[in-house]
């Protein structure tokens, strides 16, 4: 006979999906506001705003998956502005990574260049945007960080423009600070991966055909859907699919973990992928 | 929008998707739900009374929008309670078995035991007498085979 104690205890088998704070993060975010001042920096004047709606919302975000100790960086630059006239707002973040040396600073020069033309097209939509007509949309970036070794970290870029309905995009650098590199596919794993992999894809896509849209994608072309991937916290290559690639939007970015038996045979960097 | 309203609203993320998935029962139909849920939730966050509340406020908006969601898919609803394609076997876990519970069983079951209410919190919540609550549970632990002797107090 069972306990009220073993009901209590099979909580822990109500499983919880992944896309959960995604889909959580993205409801609550469009509706974010701030107040701003004025600041100069990089040559480009921004209305920065102080905009703090959610850190409570942002580091839970943050801290998720990410494996102790969290590391976390200065920020190098923040372009922010919101007018709700035009119902036009930015908040894009820019990492200060030039304590990893060379390549940090060449990580920097990149997201500066992503932050700055993410403002530049700010800039547009408010020359054009009257009051009469406003232009509803919201740009934000952020960034966080999955440190795999002592001298690997992937820094993940979140970025959502919602225009009408929101869409997610996240990608990723997975940088080698002892190298001095940003590591490539062919760093972690063979080109020959990609046939097992996009064969596990198309299996794990076609068996969940209720969150995929599973008629689209076949194993020829799944990873013609995403050049995008990273190392989780458990040492599994991860492959990620932008929003509406592959499944229905409130799935927002759908990240599939490849276990990593199945590419055991093809792994460069074992101290990476486990 | 208080820093310490968000906070508690995130932090009930978990509890909203258990009992959106109680009544939906699949995982895309319950994001739908707990992001509809969030959505209202921040649309009229001045009617949340405290942070403190946030949960149960939060579990009244996603029941309700949870009800919505089925009403519109009535037909298929009933096809499923009526087929039992959902129904438990004996080796299944006890979490399972507890989701293949009627609706009005198991939601209670989820509300007292997965989500720590008590039963005149959960009363209130939905709206119907203490007296069907007790009944709905002590008749939701006689089907899952759960042990209820000298158990008052847990059961409260």
């Amino acid at each position: 006979m069972k306990r009220i104690e073993d009901l209590i205890n099979s909580k822990k088998d109500f499983e919880i999906p992944e896309a959960l704070d995604g889909v959580v993060a993205r409801a609550i975010k469009p509706n974010a506001k701030g107040v701003g001042y004025k600041k100069v920096f990089g040559g480009i004047a921004a209305i920065v705003i102080a905009l703090n709606a959610f850190p409570a919302v942002a580091t839970s975000v943050r801290d998720y998956d990410i494996a102790a100790p969290v590391i976390d960086f200065l920020t190098l630059s923040r372009f922010a502005s919101v007018n709700n006239e035009l119902a036009l707002e930015i908040d894009v973040t820019v990492p200060d990574l030039s304590q990893l040396g060379e390549v940090g600073s060449q990580l920097n020069q990149k997201y500066q260049a992503e932050a700055e033309a993410l403002y530049a097209n700010y800039l547009d939509d408010y020359e054009g945007a009257t009051p009469a007509k406003p232009i509803h949309k919201y740009v934000g970036s952020n960034y966080d960080f999955i440190q795999l070794t002592d001298r690997v970290l992937v820094v993940r870029n979140y970025l959502s423009v919602i225009l009408g309905s929101g869409i997610e995009m996240r990608s990723y650098d997975i940088v080698d600070v002892e190298q001095q590199k940003v590591l490539e596919w062919g760093d972690l794993l063979t080109d020959e991966a990609k046939v097992v992999i996009a064969e596990y894809l198309d299996t794990y896509i076609q068996n969940h055909p209720k969150h995929f849209f599973a008629k689209d994608v076949s194993k020829a072309n799944v990873l013609e859907l995403s050049s995008d991937f990273f190392v989780n916290n458990k040492g599994q290559l991860v492959i990620s699919f932008d929003e509406y690639s592959v499944a229905p939007g409130s799935f927002g970015v759908v990240t599939i973990p490849i276990p990593t038996e199945v590419i055991s045979d093809f792994v460069n960097r074992e101290d990476l992928i486990k | 929008m208080s820093k310490e309203s968000m906070e508690s609203l995130w932090q009930a993320r978990e509890s909203v998707y258990r009992v959106a998935y109680t009544y939906v029962r699949n995982e895309a139909d319950a994001l739908e739900v707990v992001s509809e849920t969030y959505a209202k939730a921040v649309a009229k966050l001045e009617t949340l009374k405290s942070p403190e509340f946030a949960k149960t406020w939060l579990t009244r908006i996603a029941i309700n929008t949870s009800l919505d969601l089925l009403r519109q898919r009535k037909e298929h609803l009933t096809l499923v309670e009526a087929s039992s394609v959902l129904a438990s076997a004996p080796e299944d876990s006890l979490h399972l078995q507890l989701l293949a519970l009627p609706i009005d069983l198991r939601t209670i079951l989820v509300l007292r035991f997965y989500e720590d209410m008590k039963l005149q919190e959960i009363s209130d919540l939905l709206d119907i007498p203490l007296s069907t609550v007790k009944y709905r549970l002590y008749n939701g632990l006689s089907v899952l085979r759960i042990q209820i002797d000298n158990e008052e107090s847990e059961l409260a």
